[in-house]
């Protein structure tokens, strides 16, 4: 039996160990023409899609405390505050509230690659729409500027890495599951 | 790109900035941004361009490093710049090349707003190359205790952190290994179609966040049995230490937050 501080204290370094891995996973890119796929948006939606709302959002907000203290932790070796505060910082704070809605509709509905498609595609248009509005006051631009910049061309790649976060996430959530790694199965609503 | 993660973008060196409390740095960054927005005219951009290299002059780290470690930034400063330049209409025009116009307004607003994102850049790499991340993690720990009070978990927090600080390393060598695994039964992560290529990152991910977890597990196994209890009660094997400069460094912020209300227009 495990005792309720020892639950807690599993959570917290699984929050941990998935902060590290968004990290990583921030850095690799698969190559495509125009806009690349960062790991960085599809790791949250992963996080998002294993731990749930309330820990996947842990696991957000610490990797950008990560990236405000100065490691290299944002794609591209990126960090520091200036990272949180420059013109596109908005998409990064977008992440928190993406995480935390990402996780509610999911635990609200039930984890299964469909509505984790669509719980992602959800979050993935909460962190474009705070991006774009952050973008567009920080740099003063118009609407049309902001939206051209920090909007469009984000959709279908969005869309891309909000299928590969519902796929890859359903599967590891399961796998974990059933090895028993994952101490919470209680919300699974089915 | 290991190297770079390990050791982050900190240069230990000796320096008034780098003997400075994690706790005053982080205080006088927090304020300088809310100061940064008070300039508006060239004499208040000018105080706050000698603040911001005297600042730099007094942590010693050599300026050709610094900005070398924002050569990425470069073109977003650059974006906009040419965003304010071409897409603000107003005042008089000054200069006029076939369809292009350019406004004095715009000039102004495209230099002031590049500076000011120039300079909050400046100031706040400054603190991650003068102190180490697990002093800043501590220095945030200490800032934030007053939210104990609201049940905030401060502690945990920066456990957490520390962790996944500690994690990083340990967790970039199991990719590498597990990609080369994957490389070596013949996955092609580089070549191929969108579909392909997608579905490659599967096995890399699964084993990945597999390990991740029963890393976690063996962790909180080991804390529980050496009796780790959570925050309360807990001593600390570094301290941080609020010295007279600290105070100094956080009055002269002010100051300059005076002089630029002062000054502007």
């Amino acid at each position: 039996m495990k005792s309720v501080k020892n639950h807690r204290l599993h959570m917290m370094l699984n929050v941990a160990l998935f902060a590290s891995m968004i990290s990583i996973l921030a850095q690799i890119t698969i190559p495509l023409p125009l806009i690349p796929i960062t790991g960085q948006t599809l790791a949250i939606g992963l996080a998002v899609t294993i731990l749930g709302s309330t820990y996947g959002s842990y696991a957000v907000i610490l990797y950008c405390l990560m990236g405000a203290i100065g490691l290299p932790v944002f794609t591209n070796f990126h960090s520091g505050l200036t990272a949180l505060t420059g013109p596109t910082g908005g998409f990064i704070i977008g992440f928190i509230p993406c995480a935390i809605i990402t996780g509610i509709i999911l635990e609200k509905t039930a984890f299964r690659i469909t509505n984790a498609f669509i719980a992602n595609i959800i979050g993935m248009i909460i962190t474009l729409i705070f991006g774009t509005i952050w973008l567009k006051y920080f740099a003063n631009l118009s609407w049309t500027s902001a939206l051209s910049s920090g909007f469009y061309p984000f959709i279908i790649v969005g869309l891309l890495k909000a299928y590969l976060a519902a796929v890859i996430g359903i599967t590891v959530r399961n796998r974990l599951i059933r090895a028993k790694l994952l101490p919470f199965p209680a919300k699974r609503a089915s | 790109m290991m190297e770079k993660m390990i050791f982050g973008r900190y240069l230990p060196m000796e320096s008034f900035v780098h003997r400075m409390d994690p706790r005053a740095k982080l205080v006088v960054i927090t304020l300088f941004i809310g100061v940064i927005f008070l300039a508006n005219n060239l004499l208040t951009y000018g105080i706050l361009v000698l603040f911001t290299f005297a600042s730099i002059f007094a942590s010693k780290i050599p300026i050709k490093f610094l900005l070398n470690g924002l050569s990425f930034l470069f073109w977003i400063i650059l974006f906009t710049f040419f965003l304010h330049i071409f897409f603000t209409r107003e005042g008089d025009v000054i200069f006029t090349f076939g369809w292009i116009k350019i406004y004095e307004h715009g000039l102004q607003q495209a230099i002031f707003i590049s500076l000011r994102f120039f300079l909050l850049v400046l100031i706040t790499s400054l603190l991650t190359l003068t102190t180490s991340p697990i002093d800043i993690t501590d220095g945030m720990e200490s800032l934030l205790n007053p939210l104990k009070k609201l049940r905030f978990p401060v502690h945990e927090l920066a456990l957490m952190m520390s962790i996944a600080l500690r994690f990083i390393p340990t967790l970039m060598d199991e990719t590498d290994k597990i990609l080369k695994a994957q490389m070596a039964r013949g996955v092609n992560f580089s070549e191929g179609s969108l579909k392909k290529r997608a579905q490659s990152v599967v096995p890399l991910l699964i084993p990945l966040f597999i390990s991740a977890f029963k890393r976690a597990e063996e962790l909180a196994i080991a804390m529980e049995a050496r009796g780790y209890r959570g925050g309360e009660g807990r001593t600390k094997y570094r301290l941080l230490k609020w010295k007279g400069m600290d105070t100094l460094a956080a009055l002269l912020v002010i100051l300059l937050g005076g002089l630029l209300y002062v000054f502007r227009s």
